[in-house]
């Protein structure tokens, strides 16, 4: 029962099938909406409103041939890619998205790990394929992950040492994201602290989803999409599909952590009014990403790292300092 | 309805989890397209395998492009009055390797010790 559970889980909701549907609605959103911002009237063509056109480029990308350069690397960037994905998806049975979740005391170190393991199979993905202008692209993009990454995780660790010091989660994800709610209220010092991680873990969650100001390992202007540059048919189908689905996972994580999941709902009495209210939570994070995506110039890459070391990790670091004195 | 685990089985569970949706995308993703389609549309062509940058061929070496230089350019940019300080103090902002590896160890040890007091 439990194997049948957990296979329906990975490949159906909210695993593989829920995610290739996601990936479709919010790119074909992202496009609609950053191009409404710009006055323009985004993807119009392709099934009604447009909706089916990333589905349309997804296929396309995949039905072409599969050309490398002779001193690629044929196989490891692919199973990177792969694997990158599939760890986005695993982690996913991870959080009250499932109806089934798994989870364990400490599971949120093995949650962040899956996570980092995600950006790095790009990185690793990348590196398969040698060009002047993609190594630049990784030098950046590793550059970016290990400024991006200490933010995002010490951040998200707050509320995760919150719920475990008053509501005894035992450093579980699952656990946490149940009573994400009540962290703000436990006392004034760990709402200073939730404050303090709130906006830093949003500082680093647009790092580690390199949304502007921080893209600048793709730079398309500069260096020709860095990382992605030497990619093209379905090896540039399966990068753009970790990278969607991060911006699907990781604002996912988010929600559950600091907006509070599914509350007013007990997604654990109600399951599917919870999900619904977690997908309505998700899509106000998801617009405020678009929005500042397409508002906002980028970085040069060294003003990047500074500001996430300078003004990121100082306000995790207090977050931290915060929460383990309150 | 949730399965609880002690963290070493879920390890296990979630590694295997990731390794069979990983290969789940890789042939149905990758490889079922490939053989219906891709390789249909295949043809050899010398010049498409070639890296071009704006129109020519650069030199071998200039294919690799060293990412850790990259990289601490970016770092160095980035701080450049901590790598001013170290090069003023150090004579030089490279650190030999198992020197670079005992430092961290050593922060290790005293982010360790005052974390648990």
């Amino acid at each position: 029962m439990i194997a049948v559970d957990i296979l329906l889980q990975l490949l159906i909701f909210p695993g593989l099938l829920f995610m290739i549907a996601m990936v479709i609605f919010t790119q074909w959103y992202w496009r609609k909406a950053s191009a409404r911002m710009a006055f323009r009237r985004g993807p119009t063509r392709t099934g009604p409103v447009g909706l089916l056109q990333p589905f349309a480029d997804f296929f396309k990308l995949l039905m072409k041939e599969d050309a490398t350069s002779r001193i690629a690397s044929k196989y490891i960037p692919v199973i990177a890619a792969s694997l990158g994905v599939g760890s986005l998806i695993a982690v996913l049975l991870l959080t009250p998205l499932s109806y089934a979740p798994l989870y364990a005391p400490y599971d949120s170190i093995i949650l962040f790990y899956f996570l980092v393991w995600s950006s790095l199979s790009i990185a690793l993905a990348a590196l398969g394929t040698p060009n002047p202008y993609t190594n630049i692209g990784i030098g950046r993009y590793l550059a970016l992950l290990v400024s991006a990454e200490p933010v995002f995780i010490a951040s998200f660790l707050v509320p995760i040492i919150v719920a475990s010091k008053a509501f005894g989660a035992q450093y579980s994800f699952y656990l946490t994201s149940l009573v994400s709610i009540d962290l703000w209220t436990v006392n004034p010092a760990a709402a200073i602290a939730m404050i303090l991680a709130f906006i830093a873990g949003f500082i680093g969650l647009m790092g580690v989803l390199m949304i502007k100001p921080f893209d600048f390992p793709e730079a398309e202007t500069e260096i020709y999409w860095g990382i992605f540059t030497e990619y093209g048919g379905p090896r540039l189908a399966l990068l753009f599909f970790i990278h969607f689905i991060e911006k699907i996972v990781l604002p996912i994580l988010f929600v559950l952590l600091f907006l509070g999941g599914a509350a007013p709902v007990n997604i654990v009495e109600n399951y599917w009014l919870g999900i619904l209210v977690i997908m309505v939570k998700y899509f106000v994070v998801f617009t405020v990403l678009c929005l500042i995506d397409t508002m906002m110039p980028r970085y040069r890459p060294d003003q990047g790292v500074k500001f996430l070391w300078k003004y990121g990790l100082t306000l995790a670091a207090l977050a931290l300092i915060a929460v383990i004195l309150s | 309805m949730a399965y609880m685990f002690d963290i070493f089985s879920l390890l296990v569970i979630v590694s295997g989890l990731m390794t069979l949706a990983g290969l789940i995308v890789y042939y149905g993703l990758f490889v079922l397209f490939k053989k219906m389609y891709g390789e249909k549309i295949t043809y050899r062509d010398p010049v498409k395998e070639d890296i071009v940058m704006c129109g020519e061929e650069p030199p071998s070496e200039e294919f690799i492009v060293p990412i850790t230089r990259v990289f601490v350019d970016v770092m160095t940019r980035a701080f450049r009055r901590a790598f001013k300080a170290i090069m003023e103090t150090a004579g030089s902002n490279i650190v030999q390797d198992w020197f670079f590896y005992m430092l961290l160890v050593l922060i290790a040890l005293i982010i360790i010790s005052i974390l648990v007091g």
